[in-house]
């Protein structure tokens, strides 16, 4: 056991740890078998654990909970399980077959402003930005700061007040497919402003829409008409070329091609991460390419934690993440800008998809080293599904942006052990 | 349950079809054509015209036109317009994996369902 792990354990009796299984962990009777070795700390041993945090160095001010379901969580993608033990669940943690390492879970640490000023929210977070647990990142100034989303669509309004200084770069492909030079950010729907508002809006007096407030969009306008298949292709190269470490597209072709996977294996291979829309055509249906297993995939669900009736998914005959969509995100009732000075809301996988990007973009900016494996690996590791939620339409339910940047910071830290 | 073949719409035959079906005689289609995983990124442009003139030699007209438009390196695709006959004949192609037409009519963009503006 780690130093950390025998001083906590100490000192309380109880410590929050993260065991990483072996590969052969799979069957349902060694999890429980491992459960055993879990507790679920009592109030005043919780609070003990808070207390031992906050006396703590200051880069850890977190606070530990009791897991409400079950005494541990697994993270089947990871390979980690999460939970907390006292000595002797260590010391049989440490000693079993099934596992490799314990460690102490780290805990978020809050960076506290440098100087605090009144420019509080101007509205209320959205529902989407609430469902998501964005605010929490947001109390912790965890904005997406320094992170560039690439944003493929139908252009951007770059004089909207909500999308002030979020346009690192714009792109404008002409209908055959020649970038058009000098191009300054426009609109040639309302699409494109919608989506880059949910992933990088600012907050504005109509409301916090935005997840990744103080990230920026490399924007490229390759939708509608024309050559699109050319707009598009040359657009994925454009995003690379500016940086993104981080892709939204809510477009796609009904059914599907693998025409583009040659393309999303190149974007996987530079370290980005396509976070694609999986399409409006309900339950049996996707679009290319959403409906990869090399993407991620978003599908839409409303306020009621209901997957949406217009969202897609489908089940594909392949042994590697067989159905879409991977996840499910607020995608009804959606706020965010449109053009001119204005705003709507919209339903559809093309709202919930940048929230999740921007979900990303929050966790590179707090951990700007991360892969994009990792990302995708946080963010799928995140989620629950909601008891209502039907698999086969909501998949692995609905990412929780904490416990993602938990993940994260989890397994950053084992890949450096 | 689906597996990973193309769509109906999208299976190379129909779209061969529907180029050929659209396309006036004499005139020339756009269509996107996507290479094997197997076809190196850094000699594109040399493949993209060994093709061609593989395709116009299966025809036995050389002289048929022919203009090869964007090459994409990292989707190792190029756009081309010719006769439907000579996509026709490319896709035959152990180097071309799909073909696709360059302009989608239903459009890309994943339209809402429903918007309401928020004065």
């Amino acid at each position: 056991m780690a130093g950390n792990l025998e001083e906590t354990l100490a000192g309380v009796g109880y410590a929050k740890v993260i065991v990483a299984l072996k590969p052969t962990l799979a069957a349902a009777s060694s999890k429980a078998a491992l459960e055993q070795h879990f507790m679920i700390p009592s109030e005043p041993q919780m609070e003990s654990l808070m207390a031992v945090a906050a006396r703590s160095a200051s880069k850890r001010s977190g606070h530990p909970r009791p897991l409400e379901e079950h005494k541990m969580r697994v993270y089947p993608h990871l390979g980690l399980a999460l939970g907390f033990v006292d000595r002797s669940g260590a010391n049989a943690l440490a000693a079993s077959n099934q596992v490799e390492q314990v460690v102490e879970a780290p805990e978020l640490s809050l960076i506290r402003p440098f100087a605090r000023r009144s420019a509080r929210l101007a509205a209320a977070p959205t529902w989407g930005i609430k469902r998501l647990k964005v605010d929490k990142l947001w109390a912790q100034n965890i904005k997406g700061k320094g992170v560039i989303v690439g944003h493929l669509d139908t252009g951007i309004d770059g004089t909207h007040p909500a999308l002030k200084d979020a346009i690192a770069a714009f792109a404008e492909f002409d209908l055959a497919g020649d970038q058009v030079p000098g191009a300054r950010p426009t609109d040639s729907d309302e699409h494109g402003t919608h989506t880059a508002g949910t992933i990088v809006g600012r907050s504005v007096p109509k409301g916090a829409f935005g997840v990744a407030p103080e990230a920026k969009v490399a924007s490229a306008m390759v939708i509608e008409g024309g050559q699109v298949i050319d707009r598009i292709l040359a657009g994925m190269d454009w995003v690379i070329g500016e940086g993104a470490q981080i892709l939204s597209m809510s477009l796609g072709l009904r059914g599907f091609t693998p025409a583009f996977q040659t393309v999303v294996t190149a974007l996987r291979n530079a370290n980005v991460l396509p976070v694609i829309a999986v399409g409006n055509e309900g339950p049996n249906t996707s679009r290319s390419p959403g409906n990869y297993d090399t993407v991620l995939a978003v599908g839409a669900m409303d306020a009621s934690d209901e997957v949406a009736d217009f969202s897609g998914s489908q089940r594909f005959n392949r042994p590697g993440d067989p159905l879409v969509p991977d996840l499910v995100a607020p995608g009804v009732d959606v706020l965010s800008c449109v053009p001119n000075d204005r705003y709507a809301k919209m339903d559809g996988s093309s709202m919930a998809t940048p929230h999740v990007a921007g979900v990303a973009a929050l966790l590179l900016s707090a951990e700007p080293a991360a892969t994009a494996d990792q990302l995708e690996q946080a963010i799928l590791g995140s989620c629950v599904r909601p008891s209502s939620m039907l698999e086969r339409r909501g998949n692995r339910g609905v990412p929780d942006a904490v416990a993602a940047l938990e993940i994260l910071r989890s397994s950053r830290l084992r890949a450096v052990a | 349950m689906p597996d990973e073949k193309p769509s109906a719409n999208w299976a190379t035959e129909n779209v061969l079809k529907e180029l050929e079906q659209k396309t006036p005689p004499g005139e020339t289609a756009s269509a996107q054509v996507f290479l094997s995983d197997t076809v190196s990124k850094d000699d594109l442009a040399a493949v993209a015209r060994r093709i061609v003139d593989a395709a116009r030699e299966a025809i036995g007209d050389s002289s048929l036109p022919v203009e090869i438009g964007k090459i994409h390196r990292l989707a190792k695709s190029f756009s081309v317009r010719a006769a439907p006959s000579v996509i026709r004949r490319m896709s035959d192609l152990e180097s071309v994996k799909a073909v696709l037409p360059s302009e989608i009519e239903e459009g890309v963009m994943i339209k809402p369902v429903k918007k309401t503006p928020v004065p």
